[in-house]
């Protein structure tokens, strides 16, 4: 009977631990468990045999890949940053190039067409006022360009911000389970605590290309670059600091250093996109716009109005924010017979300055190598390659990611088929156990009643 | 390798994205007939997509600006027409009568003729194409001829009216009334051996054939001949600025059609093309769609044991 029931207690722990893999087949970060069962020492009986004394449910053992987990996470935080900029670089091509991809370059042209009309007849009016329209969409377009990349750096900081909640809170979860597994016994107690864990961490991998050491009681610690985020109990939050080069946004400081240098992850890649598109994209566009004024302003201002003045800038800008501040000058807005056509004084028919200024579309500047379109076309198709390789990147890494997945989840994933053959092969061992204490019960009885 | 069932579905929702995601982007290329609609998806081609708008843009202005220039030339050819016409009708009314045995009431005919052939050439000289006056030169918006006291000003100036065909390179449309009417605009007469103009050579022959002054007479319609010739030279100068004129425009339409061969050719979708890969993209999805959902109908054991 003893041995019996200890082969009851096995095969029902079989049976629970096929039922609980079967109700986690779809869980995150589940690996499926495995009873490991051993036959208990013998003891010679009265027969000078030795018959065994039963089962001995020794562990249920949890089936991961340590190794994977880490090369998973590792590649977790490459993905993380590739994806937050491939993201972000995606984003800015949208605001900048536009919806028909062509950025500034319609409006640009649309501004030289006009002048070519005027060049054609400077003493008419309708071409003249016919200047302030494209003018002003081309200024327009500036403005709404500049306006959304800094509401593009607002909502990177605003993200930068969540995020780095995010990962503080997961350090702090990681920690509250370190503290339960301890309380539990160390380790192998809490399986699931474990599993919650290893999620808490493959998410702080994916943010902050964290990665977890494992002690001898049980406890993980998790590392950045080196540097303590959660030692046992403990955590050593991420900060948030006032970033130097932009005293509105924040900036991420850990460890003393600001940013962390060996960091990966979501975090990085906002920072990197903030850096070298977002910022870079802002900085681009305003030099063009004051590169454009500048351009179109010193062959203007060498020209004639029709009243004969001459030395006014056709476009102005702040210094300081050409972009989001360039405007037609507001005395040739009122008074358009104030565009210097004619490259001598009184003279109404002569276009020649006007002929100039068109001749800016295709003719470099004074001082440039390119022309003013040329420049901006340049412009998109840096940010398209860009996009190009910031995307390959994520897709190289995600590849790598899955794959590295794909065999975790070889090892730790639940199968169906496989559950229902381990079922089966309880239920069945469980019922004949059962029948052999009930056989073992009836022996009893007969011996009883033969007494 | 060991496939669980959750890598397995995994699997199969990944497959599926993957090909909605090619189905998508062959759609999204189908209905916009582009298949470069931002930078990232070719950024070379865009470059040259971009310059042949740019070309294309520039070109197109210059056409509506031809097209000005071509009307603003027929215009003045027009008039130059009528000044020539009517100088020659000024020469043969003069020479009518200088032959002996002419009357003074001939001569006074001949004087009247004149001065309405003068009037007719004020006209002409006045001529406007819109609001320009065609022969003011650069003050194409006063009147460039005025008679003042009897006399004919000219109010304009030595400039040209012009159209821009090119970087720094201009087409006249039009001669300045200084030259074509042979006014002294201080560097000398465009005709310099008659020190008159236009005006002021009739109204002297119609008073010599007035005052019977033959000699005179004789001398000042050899003038009006030399101006005479001048109008046709100047007239035949316009004739070539209009076809210097018809060869841009012809320019820019070859031009129009390379820039749009190569737009078809960058830019635009090979729509024959995308729609035979778009087929068999789509009958591929489906073959994948069949193949996954008979996949994951297949049976587990669960669903084959007695219970």
């Amino acid at each position: 009977m003893q041995i019996a029931s200890t082969g009851l207690a096995a095969h029902r722990t079989r049976l629970e631990v096929a039922g609980n893999n079967v109700a986690n087949v779809s869980t995150p970060g589940y690996a499926r468990r495995r009873v490991l069962v051993s036959a208990l020492p013998s003891v010679i009986n009265f027969d000078g045999k030795e018959p065994g004394l039963g089962v001995l449910t020794e562990n249920i053992q949890r089936m991961g890949d340590r190794l994977l987990l880490t090369q998973i996470n590792l590649e977790m935080g490459y993905l993380g940053r590739a994806a937050a900029f491939a993201d972000s670089a995606t984003h800015v091509e949208s605001v900048v190039a536009g919806p028909d991809g062509r950025g500034l370059l319609d409006p640009l042209n649309a501004l030289f067409d006009a002048f070519a009309d005027v060049a054609a007849d400077p003493g008419a009016m309708t071409p003249r006022n016919m200047v302030v329209t494209p003018a002003e969409a081309l200024s327009d377009a500036f403005t709404r360009i500049d306006g959304d990349l800094q509401k593009a750096i607002e909502s990177n900081d605003a993200e930068l911000v969540e995020t780095v909640r995010r990962v503080n809170q997961l350090a702090e979860q990681v920690a509250t389970i370190n503290i339960q597994i301890g309380q539990a016994g160390g380790r192998g107690a809490g399986l699931e605590l474990e599993e919650q864990r290893e999620l808490a961490i493959q998410q702080l991998a994916e943010l902050c290309g964290a990665t977890g050491v494992t002690r001898d009681n049980g406890t993980v610690d998790v590392l950045i670059g080196g540097h303590y985020l959660v030692q046992a109990d403990e955590v050593r939050p991420v900060q948030l600091v006032e970033d130097p080069a932009h005293s509105s946004l924040h900036t991420v400081s850990f460890a003393n250093e600001t940013p962390p240098s060996r960091m990966e992850g979501k975090l990085i890649g906002l920072l990197d996109a903030r850096a070298t598109t977002l910022d870079q994209a802002r900085s681009e566009l305003n030099t063009f716009a004051a590169t454009f004024a500048d351009a179109i302003n010193a062959v203007h201002a060498a020209g004639y109005g029709l009243d004969g003045t001459t030395g006014l800038d056709l476009f102005i800008y702040d210094p300081a924010a050409p972009a989001a501040t360039l405007q037609l000058n507001p005395a040739i807005t009122a008074d358009p017979t104030l565009i210097a056509a004619a490259s001598r004084p009184d003279e109404p028919a002569n276009g020649e300055n006007a002929l100039a200024l068109e001749n800016l579309r295709q003719t470099p500047p004074a001082g440039m190598s390119n022309s003013l379109l040329d420049t901006h076309t340049d412009f998109l198709a840096a940010i398209g390659h860009s996009i190009n390789m910031a995307v390959a990147d994520r897709e190289a890494r995600q590849t790598v990611a899955s794959s590295l997945e794909a065999r975790y989840q070889a090892v730790a994933g639940v199968s169906l088929d496989e559950e229902a053959i381990a079922l089966e092969s309880a239920q069945q061992a469980y019922l004949a156990c059962q029948r052999a204490f009930q056989v073992a019960l009836e022996v009893i009885d007969a011996l009883i009643a033969t007494v | 390798m060991r496939i669980g069932t959750q890598a397995f579905f995994q699997g199969a929702s990944d497959t599926v994205a993957r090909w909605q995601k090619e189905l998508g982007a062959m759609t999204e290329a189908l209905s916009s007939g582009k298949r470069i609609s931002r930078p990232s998806d070719d950024p070379l081609g865009m470059t040259i997509v971009a310059r042949s708008h740019t070309q294309l843009a520039a070109g197109q202005a210059r056409e509506r600006v031809f097209e000005m220039g071509q009307r603003t030339l027929r215009a003045a050819e027009g008039a130059l027409g009528t000044v020539g016409d009517e100088l020659r009708t000024v020469i043969n009314a003069a020479l009518r009568v200088l032959q002996p045995g002419s009357t003074g009431a001939a001569l006074q005919a001949a004087a009247s003729e004149i001065r309405s052939a003068t009037e007719t050439i004020l006209t002409a000289g006045n001529a406007k194409a819109g609001d320009r006056y065609l022969f003011g030169g650069y003050q194409d918006r006063a009147v460039a001829f005025e008679k003042v006291a009897g006399v004919v000003q000219y109010n304009g100036d030595s400039g040209q009216l012009s159209v821009p065909i090119g970087s720094n390179r201009t087409c006249p449309i039009s001669v300045s009334g200084q030259d074509l009417f042979n006014y002294d605009g201080g560097s000398g007469r465009a005709v310099p051996q008659v020190d008159a103009d236009v005006f002021t050579l009739l109204e002297d022959l119609a008073s010599a054939l007035e005052a019977e002054d033959i000699d005179g007479a004789r001398v000042l319609v050899d003038n009006v001949r030399i101006l005479h010739q001048h109008t046709l030279e100047s007239r035949a100068y316009l004739g070539a600025s209009e076809r210097r004129l018809q060869m841009n425009v012809d320019a820019i339409a070859d031009s129009e059609i390379r820039l749009h061969e190569v737009l078809a050719e960058e830019e635009s979708l090979d729509i024959a093309q995308v729609i035979s890969e778009y087929a068999v993209s789509e009958t591929s999805y489906q073959a994948m769609l069949n193949v996954l959902s008979r996949l994951m109908a297949l049976p587990t054991i669960f669903d084959l044991t007695r219970y």
